[in-house]
């Protein structure tokens, strides 16, 4: 990895800022260089996620589906950023859709790899796991603050108004 | 360092592959706290002291969102660990935990996992790697259960509600960790 790709992931990637170059390089060495090209989906909304990406160089966009068929661009990435860190702690459907912009070169880092760093009790991994764990809480007290309070205030009427309300509201607030 | 700690943490596999000098450091860490039955060990609401890991009795997750309506999420035994989420993020208590019986627990300051994990030490590791894996699998479970909600099969709000409670119930359910307790 030259200089200046180090230099960016460093200053954008807050999940990869407590590695050492060395442990970066540990990193990048379990990863698989990928290239892609212009308009193609990386990683699609809802699907189980194995792998978390760093982008080298080009662009991306991070779509997510509001209503059906409708997407909403959340952000775009460009060299240096990650997306999909979440397949590192464990298979969770994806909770956006990634499309490149551009030709796009990514290192691709698989689950399966990553543990194997994991496994190996390397600080490599533990770092980047102690900061991806905030995220992982974020979502469980998301849920759970969602299913409490709606058990809290249980509907009085059963009509199929009020369980489409109650279905909405329960698959739209998914973490 | 207090022997009962070290006599403990010698009862748990977590700590099986630490020598004796290891245990005396982490023995620093832990404090032996003794709940008897009835009492709160922590409130829901306010912060996070630490971790707990249980060694013995039963403790009720109760959660009171509305004045007067208690509600109890989840129970959990030996070998499960208490204030992950806490330790983790260092985020208020999402329930209230009361010994249902008599309770011994190990407990770990959040500043301390902090300075361990800054170490480097294989011990934060492991317990971080544990917490991972009861959160992620609760999460995974959670997905599993909202999934299932069809509203093709759910038929009425009562069906519902007890569906949503099923997901609460998982997301608030501590797995017993067999790497944790011999």
């Amino acid at each position: 990895m030259n200089e200046g790709l180090y230099a960016k992931i460093m200053a954008a990637v807050p999940i990869l800022r407590p590695l050492t170059r060395p442990e970066l390089d540990e990193i990048v060495a379990i990863s698989r260089l990928l290239k892609v090209g212009r308009e193609a989906t990386v990683i699609r909304e809802g699907e189980i996620g194995n792998s978390m990406y760093i982008i080298v160089s080009g662009r991306v966009r991070v779509l997510k589906e509001v209503r059906a068929g409708e997407q909403k661009t959340l952000a775009t990435l460009g060299a240096g950023e990650v997306f999909g860190e979440m397949a590192l702690i464990d298979r969770y459907p994806r909770s956006a859709s990634v499309v490149t912009l551009t030709n796009t070169v990514l290192y691709q880092l698989d689950l399966d790899r990553f543990n194997s760093l994991r496994d190996a009790w390397r600080p490599a991994a533990f770092k980047v796991l102690r900061q991806l764990a905030p995220v992982l809480c974020r979502r469980i007290r998301s849920m759970d603050r969602m299913t409490g309070e709606m058990l809290a205030a249980r509907p009085e009427k059963d009509t199929p108004e009020v369980r489409r309300e109650l279905m909405d509201r329960l698959k739209g607030g998914e973490a | 360092m207090k022997t009962g700690a070290m006599a403990l943490m010698r009862s748990l596999r977590l700590f099986e592959s630490f020598t004796d000098a290891e245990l005396e450091m982490l023995g620093i860490v832990f404090r032996v706290r003794e709940f008897p039955a009835g009492t709160r060990m922590c409130r829901e609401g306010f912060p996070g002291a630490g971790l707990y890991i249980i060694v013995s009795g039963t403790v009720d997750l109760v959660r009171e969102p509305v004045p007067g309506q208690v509600r109890r999420v989840a129970s959990q035994g030996p070998g499960t660990l208490l204030g992950q989420i806490s330790i983790i993020d260092g985020s208020r208590r999402n329930a209230s935990a009361d010994a249902v019986n008599d309770v011994v627990a190990l407990e770990m300051d959040r500043a301390d996992f902090e300075r361990l994990f800054e170490a480097q030490s294989l011990f934060a590791y492991k317990l971080l790697d544990l917490i991972l894996r009861d959160l992620s699998f609760r999460l995974r479970k959670a997905n599993e259960a909202l999934e299932e909600i069809d509203p093709g099969t759910i038929r009425s709000v009562e069906a519902m509600m007890s569906a949503i409670e099923s997901v609460n119930r998982v997301l608030n359910t501590t797995s017993e960790m067999k790497t944790l307790i011999r």
